[in-house]
């Protein structure tokens, strides 16, 4: 799950940045809108968190953006403004939900485990393949009754896939969405935490979950 | 109170001075005409009784033998030592007129009527016109002494009764009487009708008034209309009330939406800090990182408290911050030693102050004033730079002037740079602050009588500019 968020509110943007990133999410912070714009320009995200008073381009001018390159991607604004029109404003303007500030940010963090949902159509947090169980809110994998402990990275390669049930993803989209720009690419990462992933899940299963496509890509399939 | 209302007031006031004119009218054309015809008949008397004087001839007793045989319409009296012939076309009766001859002494000679002899006898009075009452009538009365050869001695008397007059006015009185309903019934139409055409502007002002109140929306505006009259007046009058209550009514929401949102910001910081740090078992180091930054975000918050209360104090005006003769080059001179002790960003504050310029002021505002100018020049002013403060007296007025050669300001933020939590765009994340200080300076000059402006060239620097009346002694 990658993340985009823009907050100019500096302590603010830490926080919040860290409590994501404890959650698995791998995020791009922006401090400005300007910059969200240009995070758009070379990543593909699974949602957008805005602050919406922001100084060089606010969220609706980033929200504009993102609507016309990518409709699909979720997009949450957060603001101090609590009026209703500023409410009403902002949810016509085509963002997908509305928190003002204060905030919980367990309330944060179950609203992006919703947008994250709606993205890929399904109606709870549990996401399944065959007798693979895997739960986005207390982030618990199980095969069967037997829960499968998964590192931080295997775990996003996994929620990732199953996101994408039956869909055969490249290498470099995997690449793009898991790791982030500090990750210098061309290696065979995306291989390695495949192989891992094979490991914990599918070994001495008799049915193999994790599929490799020659020449395309992986995917995770119960056909 | 007087719950009449002003509709009503206006249809009997109208109504009041219609009936009264009429009543007058109608008085003054009863006075008039009886005038009038009391005139016509005493010329008609007059006319009648000269009419008459000729028609008496004195006779000698011979003579009128013989005539008296030739001539039997006349008639002939024995008067003195002859006859008097009275011509047959002495009207004795004209219309109303009675005429009779008397001698003087009184004695009736000629006019056999019954006026004639009812009438007591008067002294007669020559060429006269007077009243008289006879048994409860009353009368015009006319006395025509007679000339002519041996006819010295003769009255005639004329009559005519007013009943006559009475009777043509009792008419007219009549005729009128029986206009009076149809009049009323006018009066009370046009009174009804121009009450309520003089009142409906306002009507509609009170219509649209209420409008405004019902609809909470007071971008509405009444209706002028194209006649500039009294109203007219009251509705520009009433509009420009309108909008200057909707400009103060409209700065309120935003400062209050404004306050909202500043005050928010730390809040949250802090309560998102504070779940993040409470949800997990942190190192030693996230615990510092988090006291710091709600420490941070504590004091953010203090200050802007502290800022937005000064500001409302400011508005108490003089109540709250008494005035007194102060010397402002000492308050300059104080404030920009203390200033550049805590240098920032490396700049340098330089000035040049005029000794004694005295004003009415408040020291601990004026300080706050120039305190909030040096600071506004350190933030924006350029790193390693130079700000200068200098005041002198010029032209009657106190003039401070703070200048940097930092970023400047641009144009489209020159207007609003005085405007409550108004802030440049770049500087937001990057200088601390929420854009009260300058709006405060404003609030400070203001409140001393003076005035403040601003400027700027961007890139090269911005220029603040304070007057302040000096005191007069």
């Amino acid at each position: 799950m990658r993340i985009l968020y823009a907050e100019d509110e500096k302590d603010m943007n830490r926080i919040v940045t860290q409590a994501l990133r404890e959650q698995q999410y791998l995020v791009d912070s922006c401090f400005n809108g300007q910059e969200a714009i240009d995070c758009l320009e070379s990543a593909e995200y699974d949602v957008a968190i805005l602050d919406v008073m922001m100084p060089v381009a606010d969220g609706y001018d980033v929200l504009k953006k993102i609507r016309q390159k990518n409709g699909a991607l979720p997009v949450l604004f957060l603001t101090a403004k609590d009026a209703v029109e500023e409410k009403v404003r902002g949810l016509d303007a085509g963002a997908n939900d509305y928190l003002v500030k204060p905030f919980s940010l367990d309330e944060l963090l179950a609203r992006v485990r919703v947008l994250t949902r709606q993205k890929h159509a399904v109606s709870d947090n549990i996401l399944r393949c065959d007798d693979l169980e895997l739960d986005t809110s207390t982030r618990v994998v199980k095969r069967g009754n037997q829960v499968i402990d998964l590192t931080s990275k295997e775990y996003q390669l996994l929620e990732y896939m199953m996101y994408n049930k039956n869909v055969v993803l490249s290498r470099s989209r995997i690449e793009d969405h898991i790791w982030d720009y500090n990750y210098v690419g061309g290696t065979n990462v995306v291989d390695v935490y495949i192989g891992y992933l094979r490991q914990k899940i599918d070994k001495d299963r008799d049915r193999k979950l994790i599929r490799t496509k020659r020449g395309m890509g992986y995917m995770i399939t119960d056909e | 109170m007087n719950s009449i209302s002003i509709r009503k007031r206006i249809f009997i006031i109208l109504f009041a001075s219609m009936a009264l004119v009429m009543s007058l009218m109608f008085a003054l054309v009863y006075i008039v005409a009886g005038a009038v015809m009391e005139k016509t008949l005493s010329e008609y008397l007059i006319s009648a009784v000269d009419a008459n004087t000729d028609k008496i001839i004195f006779l000698e007793k011979d003579v009128a033998e013989i005539i008296k045989e030739s001539d039997n319409d006349d008639l002939f009296v024995d008067y003195g030592s002859g006859v008097l012939q009275i011509d047959d076309d002495f009207l004795d009766m004209l219309s109303d007129v009675e005429s009779a001859l008397y001698t003087q002494y009184g004695k009736l000679l000629y006019g056999n009527n019954s006026l004639s002899r009812n009438m007591p006898l008067e002294a007669f009075d020559a060429s006269r016109l007077y009243r008289q009452v006879i048994s409860g009538k009353r009368y015009i009365v006319y006395d025509r002494k007679i000339t002519g050869e041996k006819l010295d001695g003769l009255w005639i008397r004329g009559v005519v009764p007013l009943t006559k007059k009475q009777d043509q006015l009792e008419q007219i009185t009549r005729s009128v009487a029986a206009f009076i309903p149809v009049l009323v019934i006018m009066v009370v139409l046009v009174s009804f009708l121009a009450s309520s055409s003089i009142l409906m502007p306002i009507r509609r002002m009170k219509e649209i008034a209420a409008a405004i109140v019902g609809a909470d929306d007071l971008g509405k505006r009444i209706e002028t209309g194209s006649n500039r009259d009294e109203l007219y007046q009251l509705a520009v009058t009433f509009n420009e009330m309108l909008g200057r209550l909707e400009d103060s009514f409209n700065r309120e929401k935003q400062f209050t939406s404004d306050a909202s949102h500043e005050l928010r910001t730390p809040v949250a910081v802090i309560r998102a800090q504070i779940e993040h740090i409470q949800a997990k078992e942190p190192a030693e180091s996230e615990y510092i990182e988090a006291i710091e930054t709600i420490g941070r975000q504590n004091k953010r918050m203090e200050k802007l408290i502290n800022d937005m209360l000064g500001l409302s104090r400011i508005e108490q005006g003089e109540k709250r911050y008494p005035m007194s003769e102060t010397d402002l080059s000492e308050i300059v001179r104080t404030t920009v030693d203390d200033m550049s002790r805590i240098r920032f960003r490396n700049i340098e504050v330089v000035s040049k102050v005029e000794k004694e310029v005295i004003i009415k002021g408040n020291r601990n505002l004026l300080e706050r004033a120039v305190i909030n100018l040096i600071d506004n020049a350190y933030k924006y002013g350029r790193e390693n730079g130079r700000t200068v403060v200098s005041l002198r007296k010029e032209g009657g007025n106190a003039h401070l002037e703070v200048s940097d050669n930092g970023c400047g300001i641009s144009e489209d933020a020159l207007g609003k740079i005085f405007d409550r939590f108004y802030r440049e765009e770049k500087s937001r994340s990057e200088v601390e602050g929420y854009g009260l200080g300058l709006s405060l300076v404003h609030e400070i000059v203001s409140l001393h009588g003076g005035a403040v402006k601003v400027t700027s060239q961007k890139g090269t620097g911005s220029r603040f500019e304070v007057e302040i009346p000096l005191l007069l002694r």
